[in-house]
């Protein structure tokens, strides 16, 4: 997508440490916050984003 | 928001509770507000009791502007988790060293026969509970 982390977090209104957190796998979002990042990054399912790691 | 704006601030995160400068324009802020307590305290014309009354309003005022910028501060779902997370722990420490003090209270007065717990302890605790229990009955009503 092209989007760098910061532009991704004010896109979602979240702060960049978070996203940082997210892309680590140490911080599980809320669902809205999973839709508005798939929405972001121009995805149709959030699976192609977040999996779960078992 | 009466005079100070949250983008003025950040979160205090280890060093108790409240705000922690952020911009230039939070330092001039903190700056004004205190020397209009310096200057409030100095002022010739004056009593003890106009003074103190003064003052009084002064910080009442600094306090809701301080709540309301706290109020205001931006915080993401991970944060507000975190902070928390974080006061509940505090709550449960602080709760522990009340009950020990409540402990303590009654076995000190308990071996001089009487019975005394000071109020302050009790009410701590009283309103813990009852902000608990409306909380939750809260949540569980609306959530």
């Amino acid at each position: 997508m092209g989007l760098t982390q910061q532009e991704l977090a004010n896109i979602v209104d979240v702060t960049r440490q978070t996203i940082i957190a997210l892309e680590r796998g140490k911080y599980n979002p809320s669902l809205i916050l999973a839709y508005k990042i798939t929405l972001a990054l121009k995805k149709k399912y959030i699976e192609e984003v977040f999996e779960i790691e078992n | 928001m009466i005079i100070a704006k949250p983008e003025w601030f950040s979160r205090r995160k280890y060093g108790g509770w409240g705000v922690n400068i952020k911009t230039w324009q939070g330092a001039v802020y903190l700056i004004c507000v205190l020397s209009i307590l310096v200057l409030i305290q100095t002022l010739p014309f004056w009593n003890t009791t106009q003074r103190l009354i003064i003052t009084g309003g002064w910080l009442t005022f600094l306090f809701l502007d301080l709540v309301d910028v706290m109020w205001k501060l931006k915080k993401d779902e991970r944060e507000r988790m975190h902070e928390a997370i974080a006061e509940r722990n505090a709550a449960w420490g602080m709760m522990l060293v009340l009950v020990i003090g409540v402990l303590i209270e009654l076995l000190y007065y308990g071996l001089h026969h009487k019975l005394y717990v000071d109020p302050f302890l009790i009410g701590a605790l009283i309103i813990g509970v009852i902000i608990k229990a409306v909380r939750n009955y809260w949540l569980g009503k609306h959530d």
